[in-house]
């Protein structure tokens, strides 16, 4: 009982962020590609991530008992999005707590292995350059002993040619102080024998590489999250080393937390990161469709979101309709429709239209024969 | 009340078992060790929870490390809830006899000890040392007692609260989700049970087979493997490439019909369904017989050939020479019949037609399974089935029937 508190640290959704955009604190992170080329720059948003009361104890339990933890549920309802909340989340607290001392910022604990039809169990946790080695085995020969070239290749080692799959480099950077959090998304896209084939690492969070000879463990458990849709079923003994988590449709209180982080935004989003308007402009449009204030916006929001629950409501009511909107549906309909509402002279959401009709239906329904379905489906009170 | 002290790991455990052992959840030992270890550390608990909240908390504990697949969320809703609701009832039960007894013997024995401790307070004399002693031993046991007492009271009512709180929130608050997808459907109402395996498992068996036969060597260069044959045999005589999923299978699927049969057709529908849900890419044909394949005259020209049907209705046929040119591999010929175990005794002709089709299927596929769903094999001998059984691997209707004659076939 003495820890309970402490534990309960581990994880508390995304309220550095959430208070970060309130005071207009933050701001989006630069992230190089130095090996690519040092002129590509890339700036990363990262909205404020909200999750439901069992989620966050979900990945408490998880970080307790050291488990991976199976994300599941309907495409679109923030399961990939969840380890990148909680790297960040994990990194700013060390951050508030240790002061400015750390450097850097969470991409440097956040790894991502996105699961193809092709991968394999090895590739996430190292891929060995054979074809270099044979190469420079050959070349070793035709170069004479005394020059730098034969040295340099002479001392080369196995290691040398050895890189880490994103699994490997999670263990590996992760230390007490600061645990890795791995994102291991769509498992259910590879191979049969895909999960089988890592219960060695996830259980005991080690690995063997018979090129060097060397084992490898990691000092502290990462955060591991995986993201299943549902299209496999996924073996047992791979099951009982996990624990799990449905993500159900949210609440109405959570959509609105949602659309709220998102709106805080927005502005920096047209002014800055995509030039489209000058901070005036935007100040301006915003005030000629009564929404500058932040109260005005909440009420937006609020009807946007009633709004969106009664189609999924009516949607849901249909057995023909074969995807329902979920909410990273809502947030790309909340995107629409502000952006209509910026430079569409004639939007309003007080309109006929607006109230009665399911405006802007192609972004929340991507499904042709869906689309159809809605066209015909009147809003009722 | 201190749900922790209250609710004792026994309840869990009792849970854990039914779930275990009555509702087929694939749980082990670790897992309630991953729960205790859990529940002891106190993470699901915050100080100023309500009791509501502790149990929602607590179910949502057991859910996170016990549920491992959506379609058993339901049922683990409604035992939780159950193991709960009769967990309170027999603590009722409990603490009503308890306090009707205690009430009956305490009454008196409080008043007996205060007069005794006011005589101890009066003779105090150092002869009586001892006896005083013995004296205070009994008056301090008696006050515990009476702390005791008063304690059990008061955390009776606290527990009565608790459990009048407890029932107007309708029990543990049950979520309903808003969506309710076919696998939510809990499998207490599915025909599911009345069969001889879950669906879900033999869809992975299938996909096994599925997974050795459709590998081909693809385009993609195995460098690693390229490397060794070099480093063996000191010259690159064939570059080495990847095995890939070469992307379908086709299943050939010859259903019996007709006579007993006619009990298995939901089994023969499902068999069909599974391989088409084993794979979107699988690519499955139905060919249809009684007994065995019929013997017509197409041509006209006198000579007779073996068929099948090729709907249920046996309204078109497809002669064993047009079928043989249909096989493309990889391919998977699956016959579902009985092979004559139904009818108990030997029947030439059916041995004989059936074998005369196997062979000739042989010679364009390895992987022919015989499924029959006569479970019993006992039931097989004597009758055309064992003989039939000799010219393929015939394997009854069961999970583990399926499970090894897909091993053979991998093999």
């Amino acid at each position: 009982m003495k820890d309970h508190k402490k534990i309960n640290q581990f994880y508390a959704g995304n309220s550095l962020l959430e208070k970060k955009i309130k005071d207009n604190t933050y701001t989006p992170f630069e992230i190089s590609y130095p090996d690519v080329s040092k002129d590509i720059t890339i700036k990363e948003e990262i909205a404020p991530y909200i999750p439901s009361d069992e989620l966050i104890e979900a990945v408490n339990y998880a970080r307790l008992l050291k488990k991976p933890l199976l994300i599941r549920g309907e495409p679109g309802c923030g399961k990939t999005k969840l380890a990148q909340a909680i790297a960040y989340e994990l990194f700013e607290k060390k951050k508030v707590t240790s002061g400015d001392a750390i450097t850097g910022n969470y991409r440097d604990h956040y790894f991502e292995w996105f699961i193809k039809s092709t991968s394999k169990a090895i590739d996430g946790i190292y891929t060995f350059d054979h074809l270099g080695q044979l190469r420079d085995a050959q070349l070793l020969n035709s170069y004479s002993p005394e020059t730098n070239e034969h040295k340099k290749l002479k001392e080369k080692k196995a290691k040398d040619y050895l890189k880490f799959g994103p699994l490997g480099s999670a263990f590996l950077a992760s230390t007490k102080e600061y645990p890795a959090v791995l994102l291991i998304d769509e498992i259910d896209k590879a191979d049969i024998d895909f999960p089988n084939d890592l219960l060695l690492e996830l259980d005991q969070k080690r690995f063997f590489i018979p090129e060097t000879n060397r084992e490898y463990k990691a000092e502290e458990s990462p955060v591991i999250i995986i993201t299943s849709n549902d299209e496999r079923e996924l073996p047992n003994a791979f099951l009982r080393r996990c624990v799990f988590h449905y993500i159900n449709f949210l609440e109405e209180d959570k959509l609105i937390e949602i659309l709220q982080g998102r709106a805080s935004l927005f502005k920096k989003q047209y002014t800055e990161t995509s030039d489209l308007l000058t901070e005036e402009e935007y100040s301006e449009k915003m005030e000629k469709k009564d929404i500058d204030e932040k109260k005005k916006m909440d009420i937006l929001i609020e009807k946007l979101v009633k709004k969106f629950i009664k189609i999924r409501r009516m949607a849901n009511a249909d057995p023909n309709i074969r995807k329902l909107p979920s909410t990273s549906e809502m947030i790309d309909w909340f995107r629409v429709v502000h952006f209509n509402l910026l430079f569409n002279e004639s939007f309003s959401i007080d309109s006929g239209d607006f109230l009665n009709k399911i405006v802007f239906q192609d972004v929340l329904f991507k499904n042709l024969d869906d689309s159809k379905i809605v066209t015909n489906l009147k809003l009722e009170d | 009340m201190n749900l922790k002290k209250d609710i004792p790991n026994i309840f869990f455990y009792d849970l854990y078992l039914a779930l275990k052992h009555e509702n087929g959840f694939n749980l082990d030992l670790s897992h309630f060790e991953s729960f205790l270890h859990a529940f002891t550390a106190g993470v699901w608990m915050e100080a100023d929870d309500s009791n509501q909240n502790k149990i929602k908390k607590l179910k949502n504990l057991c859910r996170t490390l016990w549920v491992q697949r959506l379609e058993l969320n339901s049922i683990f809703e409604y035992q939780f809830d159950l193991s709960i609701k009769n967990w309170f009832q027999r603590e009722i039960d409990e603490k009503e006899e308890k306090g009707f007894s205690k009430n009956r013997k305490d009454a008196p024995e409080k008043k007996t000890n205060d007069s005794l401790s006011n005589d101890v307070e009066k003779d105090v004399t150092p002869e009586k040392d001892e006896k005083n002693k013995i004296n205070d031993e009994k008056n301090n046991t008696s006050i515990d007692e009476e702390d005791a007492i008063d304690e059990d009271v008061d955390e009776s009512q606290d527990f009565l609260d608790f459990y009048l709180e407890f029932n107007q929130g309708g029990g543990a608050t049950i979520e309903i989700p808003e969506i309710k997808k076919e696998q939510e459907i809990p499998y207490i109402f599915s025909d599911e049970k009345y069969f001889p395996f879950e669906h879900r498992r033999v869809l992975q068996l299938w996909k096994k087979l599925k997974h050795s036969v459709m590998k081909v060597e693809g385009d993609r260069l195995d460098i690693k493997s390229t490397i060794v044959d070099f480093v063996r045999e000191g010259y690159i005589s064939k570059p080495r490439f990847y095995f890939e999923n070469s992307g379908q299978i086709n299943f050939y699927l010859f259903i019996e019909q007709g006579g007993p049969m006619q009990a298995y057709y939901k089994l023969s529908e499902n068999l069909n369904r599974d391989l088409i849900e084993s794979d979107k890419n699988n690519h499955i044909q139905r060919f249809f017989f009684t007994n065995y394949p019929i013997e017509v005259d197409i041509k006209g020209n006198g000579k007779k050939e073996l068929a099948f049907f090729k709907n249920r209705n046996a309204t078109e046929v497809i002669t064993m020479s047009q079928l043989i040119k249909k096989i493309k591999p990889p391919s998977c010929i699956v016959f579902f019949s009985d092979a004559g175990a139904l009818d108990n005794k030997m029947n030439s002709k059916r041995i004989d037609l059936s074998v005369s089709v196997l062979e000739k299927l042989k010679k364009q596929t390895n992987n022919i399974l015989w499924i029959n769903p006569v479970i019993d094999r006992k039931r097989w001998r004597g009758t055309s089935a064992s003989y039939i059984s000799l010219f393929c691997e015939m394997v009854p209707y069961t999970f583990k029937g399926l499970e090894g004659a897909i091993k053979k076939l991998k093999d």
